[in-house]
């Protein structure tokens, strides 16, 4: 379980997160939606340890987990995805699998150049998990493919099988759809059920709503950096302050749903 | 343009294969030590020892994304092991060798807990003034000799003294052996993090590893060899003084890598060689025309050199010769399409 609990973060005098708080279940998919600038993707630096924190703790599994570094972070059993996706572009596909499989152990890479068995046995490990990772995803005909050649949509669903590969049991996913094509999104919604059913915890933040209520189990609006509602998804569509919240800043695809 | 060394069904193509690159290396070498007279054997003993260095500086600058402005300074803590041990205590050289090797490995490693928190421009900076700083100390010591340098440096012996062509050969199965272990680490599964690195440091972070121990153990390995090469030439040359390990020898070093290809481990040998023979080649051009015409022809060229490699390939010339056949992708960061 992640517990956030009066989260706050400011930059230089302005607030960028006050007193957040909420939790999220294994097997449960939050959506976290807001304006621009409502401190979303503060909230997902925030929780990684990539800004520091100035009150208010992360809780993991009962584990404080609150001013960590991020690879610490990391190795505890989050992930998280970035806006730009950030595959390591000069190796192929499946070698940026296997890095993620590596990565963990933390390697003396001379001793991998003298194929000492200790590092061997987990190389070989991660190779045959990346291959099966990669055996199942939409990206199995690319494997041999530099990342970098990749299409936008495909780096992006790279980026979040690569982050599978550490097995987490938070995922923090932040626009993964966004510069996705109707097919490429339609894959990771389907990722993201497929993480529920998995029993990871699983918050997102996107900017397409209908997306973003058809797969989550629980929507937490913030503006301002302030939790202002959390709810199922089919209270927050009624609810008349976060319609107003929302329509007052921009429209965010509302209108492709017809009604809310 | 980057190659992809392994395919998804794994095994290096055969004439990938580290050992029987390294071995090609080493037989070629051995084809000029055989056919070249002796003014070539000196002046391949000198690209040998820079391509030593080079290679290191590769996996540290090409494969993890850094940059180092003051590589001279481990090799002239290399040379000047050496050249103490042999001078000022009479002990063998090979012992000066591994001590060089050891001080600059542990001079690497904590002066890399200090700087590689830094980024490009800092961390260049940085190694700048390490580079100095050991230069600065070279001139100081007194035991170092000063500014006149020690004479008299031992050679190395297996029964008998190294001749001339014995260095020669000594300097190139070190090469092949350093070339050798930089392909097996590049080739390896793990060697990976390698571009996990160079490319984005908080997604390496995300996969539980702090990037900074990669660089820090390819900044030890980078200075290990130019500690190793700088003490095979202190040993051969016979004398050093601190004019020798300067800024200059820096920044050619790093103009050798970028010449060569800073992404390519067998880029460092061709990178030296271009650079160096060029070098000496004008330098003779030059005495020709006027004595004092030599080091300032050969100063203009190298700018030059490097003005133009930088115009046409940028990735190195070994690099561009690689990717003749293969649409070359640019590598640049994705662009943020977005709604």
């Amino acid at each position: 379980m992640l517990s956030i609990e009066g989260l706050s973060v400011v930059f230089g005098g302005v607030s960028a997160l006050s007193a957040v708080s909420f939790e999220a279940m294994p097997g449960e998919v939050v959506g976290i939606i807001g304006p621009n600038g409502a401190g979303k993707t503060t909230l997902f630096n925030a929780i990684m340890g990539l800004v520091s924190v100035n009150s208010g703790s992360v809780h993991l599994e009962g584990k404080d987990i609150t001013g960590w570094p991020s690879e610490r972070i990391a190795l505890a059993g989050i992930q998280r995805t970035l806006q730009t996706p950030q595959v390591f572009q000069q190796i192929s596909v499946m070698d940026n699998l296997i890095a993620a499989g590596i990565a963990p152990k933390r390697p003396i890479l001379t001793w991998a150049a003298f194929r000492l068995p200790t590092v061997r046995r987990f190389e070989i490990d991660a190779k045959i998990r990346a291959a099966a990772e990669l055996n199942q995803s939409l990206l199995r005909e690319e494997g041999h493919k530099l990342a970098g050649d990749l299409s936008f949509g495909h780096q992006r669903l790279l980026e979040i099988y690569r982050a599978l590969m550490l097995n987490p049991k938070v995922v923090l996913l932040d626009e993964p759809l966004s510069g996705l094509t109707t097919q490429e999104s339609q894959v990771v919604l389907e990722l993201v059920r497929s993480m529920r059913a998995a029993q990871r915890t699983v918050l997102l933040v996107e900017h397409h709503l209908p997306s973003v209520l058809s797969v989550a189990d629980r929507v937490v609006v913030l503006a301002e950096g302030q939790v202002v509602a959390n709810d199922r998804p089919e209270v927050i569509q009624r609810d008349d302050t976060v319609m107003r919240v929302y329509l007052g800043e921009e429209d965010m695809g509302i209108e492709t749903t017809g009604l809310l | 343009m980057a190659t992809n060394p392994r395919t998804k069904e794994g095994p290096l193509s055969w004439w990938r294969w580290p050992s029987l690159q390294a071995l090609a290396l080493l037989i070629i070498a051995i084809l000029g030590g055989l056919l070249l007279g002796p003014s070539w054997v000196s002046e391949l003993t000198v690209v040998g020892l820079y391509a030593l260095t080079v290679i290191g500086m590769n996996l540290f600058m090409g494969y993890a994304g850094q940059v180092s402005l003051g590589q001279a300074g481990f090799f002239g803590i290399g040379a000047y092991s050496v050249g103490i041990i042999t001078t000022q205590y009479q002990f063998s050289p090979w012992l000066g060798l591994l001590a060089g090797m050891l001080i600059a490995g542990v001079v690497a490693w904590l002066l890399g807990k200090l700087v590689l928190k830094l980024q490009t421009h800092y961390l260049a900076l940085a190694t700048l003034a390490f580079g100095m700083i050991a230069n600065v100390a070279f001139q100081a010591l007194s035991i170092t000799g000063g500014n006149s340098g020690l004479t008299g440096i031992g050679n190395f012996s297996l029964g008998v003294s190294f001749s001339n062509t014995d260095y020669y050969w000594f300097v190139w199965i070190l090469v092949a052996l350093a070339a050798w272990y930089a392909t097996r680490m590049v080739h390896s599964e793990s060697g990976s993090l390698l571009e996990a690195v160079r490319s984005s440091e908080v997604a390496t972070k995300l996969m539980g590893l702090n990037p900074d121990q990669v660089k820090r153990e390819m900044f030890v390995v980078s200075a290990i060899l130019a500690a190793l090469a700088g003490g095979v030439y202190a040993s051969w040359i016979g004398y050093i003084d601190p004019t020798v390990f300067t800024f200059t020898l820096s920044i050619n070093l790093v103009l050798m890598a970028v010449v060569g290809g800073m992404r390519s481990v067998y880029g460092a040998v061709v990178g030296v060689g271009v650079v160096q023979l060029l070098g000496q080649g004008l330098n003779t051009v030059g005495q020709m025309i006027s004595p004092a015409a030599g080091g300032a022809l050969e100063l203009t060229v190298y700018g030059l050199i490097l003005v133009v490699v930088m115009m046409f390939w940028p990735n190195g010339l070994i690099t561009a010769w690689k990717g003749r056949y293969r649409q070359s992708s640019v590598v640049s960061p994705p662009s943020a399409v977005s709604d």
